[in-house]
């Protein structure tokens, strides 16, 4: 019997623009319902590792597949299994949130049902009838990661979920998130500055710094390893020793 | 995922925002109307004024002559206008002064040896002299009053002179009838139907123009808007072909485009009907533009019973429309916001515009077989007024060529538009653009 395809397996991943590697020979897997975390300061290459997994870029060498599905050669069918959600993330500001949820629900062949769905996870009440283009950043954002997670893809890709959210919309968009995915077996890979968000989100993360990653493991045990008290000081001891 | 649903976010999106719909929908429409009753408005004023100053016209006679025929001069000018003050002096002065006062409408000075010349035979001189306040429309009116008075003086000697003579005054006049004909694809037209006609090529030649470059502005801004509120990264990792994306656009473009061809229609239509209405008032002051505006009416009906020229015109239209929609969405792809796809957008409807007052001016049947080739290669974008110029100078076999060039073009933009959006070279694209764009930038 053929074993189970792992969410996400990427191998020997590099990714060149011109003379700038923005990552460099990274290699890592996703279990199915896990929530996976790519912490690093900007111009890591976090974004540019889930652009590859979002079907946007394409590797310059290793491979990536979701569920078994090449990212390069199976696009159309990885397009079906994802729901990507970019920092900085778009809605059409002359649809209402209900249109805009009722747009993206149809391109996944879903209806009424998951359209309202879609519209609880928002949380934005009588707003929803609204122009996006009046919405605030973090009804924005709510918006969007209500629309990442009604879908339920198989796999959720979220870049920086809180970027530039105040704590009320930063919370409220976290407890969607823990709560949404371990309820459905969704898998998540997140990418995030916040350490703190991280460690209650997140099974396992990765630490990536210059396109490479310099530790890996659940968050507690990375935090054992070290022999410190949160990520962020994991983050300066690991990265302070790849400097030197 | 039904590409209508595809279309219908397009179309609301778009149609939803008001700088899009009062831009390219109400304001052709707005413009022409504004622009035809202006024009009426000057037309018809003119015409009033000529009528009301004629029939209230206080004239100066400067007889310096004090002949037989300035009296007779005098005489007319009695009839002509309301009042007339004669003297017998003129200083060049107080005649201006008097006359930009308002105190007359117009001065006649007839020189002294006036009715010397006209006993004679030789043609003797008059002055006639106005004064405007302004330079308008309505200033036109004077021009009118005194050309109206010269000629009707002429008329007047003649008629005396003839009848002296025991001549008939018409044959005076006119002792040769000319009638003159023009002969266009087998018809006989009239020189000012020809010249209307021209005119009248020229200006649908516009028409498809307008669209075309209508079309390429709203594609542009259908694409670049996706790249200006973030949503295109989603849009691209969505389970939807490429080649839907690209056809939801140009679909989207077209319904767009068929309501701004609309208002450019009805606005246009508004325009010509006022234009004409007050060139035919123009035309009772016996104006060239008159003559004109008439041989134009005739003009346009022989465009409009063609139904061949309209299919012809109409399939052009599409296919340019599908080529230039699909330049547009490619610009607006890679460009990262509005504002700079207009940017560019000026500088690419050049390529649509130039071409297309080329062929509006110039006739195809004169230009080299080398320079119609180019004409027709360059013709995707110009395609309507190559066809509707080859079809009314009888060139049929540049029709089908126009239109399968045209075809193929629309193909290889369509695809090259959805191949574009299907790689990472769109990304690519946009990051090159944007380090441009940052190196550009004044440093502080």
């Amino acid at each position: 019997m053929a074993a189970l395809a792992r969410a996400i397996e990427v191998r020997n991943l590099r990714k060149v623009f011109g003379n700038i590697v923005a990552i460099d020979n990274i290699s890592f897997e996703v279990e199915e319902g896990e929530i996976f975390g790519i912490v690093g300061p900007n111009g890591a290459g976090k974004t540019t590792t889930l652009r590859i997994l979002a079907t946007l870029l394409r590797p310059t060498s290793g491979t990536v597949s979701i569920f078994g599905k090449d990212v390069m050669r199976d696009c159309d069918t990885v397009r079906k299994l994802i729901a990507y959600l970019p920092e900085e993330a778009g809605a059409y500001k002359y649809l209402t949130g209900y249109e805009y949820m009722k747009f993206m629900a149809k391109v996944y062949g879903y209806g009424e049902d998951v359209i309202e769905e879609g519209v609880r996870l928002a949380g934005l009440g009588d707003a929803i009838n609204r122009y996006v283009g009046t919405y605030s950043r973090g009804m924005k954002r709510r918006l969007q990661v209500a629309r990442t997670l009604m879908v339920r893809p198989k796999l959720a890709i979220m870049d920086e979920p809180t970027s530039g959210l105040d704590v009320i919309h930063a919370v409220y968009v976290r407890n969607i998130i823990k709560n949404y995915v371990k309820t459905y077996g969704i898998t998540v890979i997140v990418s995030s500055h916040n350490m703190l968000e991280v460690e209650y989100l997140c099974d396992r993360i990765a630490l990536l710094s210059k396109g490479k990653i310099v530790a890996m493991g659940g968050p507690k045990d990375l935090m054992n390893k070290y022999g410190v008290r949160n990520l962020e000081e994991v983050f300066v001891k690991v990265v302070g020793h790849a400097a030197r | 995922m039904p590409l209508g649903e595809l279309v219908v976010k397009e179309v609301k999106n778009t149609l939803r925002d008001k700088k899009i719909l009062i831009t390219v929908i109400l304001m052709p429409l707005v413009i022409f109307a504004i622009m035809g009753f202006v024009y009426n408005y000057g037309f018809t004023q003119t015409v009033k004024e000529v009528a009301e100053k004629t029939k209230e016209a206080r004239v100066l006679v400067c007889d310096l002559d004090s002949g037989n025929y300035s009296s007779l001069v005098t005489k007319f000018v009695g009839t002509f206008a309301k009042d007339a003050y004669v003297t017998h002096e003129y200083s060049p002065g107080s005649a201006r002064r008097m006359l930009e006062s308002g105190n007359y409408t117009f001065a006649v000075i007839i020189p002294k040896g006036f009715s010397e010349n006209i006993t004679k035979l030789v043609p003797a001189r008059v002055r006639v002299e106005a004064a405007v306040r302004g330079i308008s429309m309505t200033s036109m009116a004077a021009t009118s009053i005194i050309n109206g008075f010269a000629q009707a003086l002429n008329a007047y000697i003649r008629a005396y002179i003839a009848a002296l003579k025991g001549i008939s005054p018409t044959f005076v006049t006119s002792p040769i009838v000319p009638q003159l004909a023009i002969f266009f694809r087998g018809i006989e037209i009239s020189p000012s139907a020809l010249s209307a006609l021209a005119t009248s090529a020229m200006l649908m030649g516009f028409a498809p123009l307008i669209v075309v470059s209508t079309a390429l502005g709203v594609a542009s801004s259908s694409m670049a808007v996706e790249n200006e509120e973030k949503t295109l990264e989603i849009l691209l990792t969505l389970p939807i072909p490429r080649f839907k994306i690209v056809l939801s656009k140009l679909l989207g473009t077209l319904v767009l485009v068929v309501l701004a061809t609309i208002s450019y229609m009805a606005g246009f239509t508004i325009y010509m009907s006022l234009l004409f209405k007050g060139l035919g008032s123009a035309e009772k002051l016996g104006s060239a533009e008159g003559a004109v505006a008439s041989g134009a009416t005739s003009a346009i009906n022989i465009f409009a019973i063609d139904p061949t020229l309209i299919v012809f015109v109409g399939v052009s239209t599409f296919l340019s429309l599908i080529s230039v929609a699909s330049l547009g969405i490619l610009l607006g792809s890679i460009v990262p916001d509005v504002r700079t796809s207009q940017t560019y957008i000026g500088q690419l409807a050049i390529l649509v515009i130039i071409p297309g007052l080329i062929l509006s001016f110039m006739d195809l049947s004169s230009m080299s077989s080398s320079a119609l080739g180019i004409m027709v290669a360059i013709s995707p974008f110009i395609s309507p007024v190559l066809v509707l110029k080859a079809h009314l100078e009888g060139l049929t076999w540049v029709i089908p060529l126009a239109i399968s060039w045209c075809l193929v073009f629309s193909v290889i933009m369509l695809y090259a538009t959805s191949k574009l959006i299907n790689s990472e070279r769109l990304l690519t694209l946009q990051f090159r653009i944007l380090a441009r764009k940052v190196k550009r930038a004044p440093r502080r």
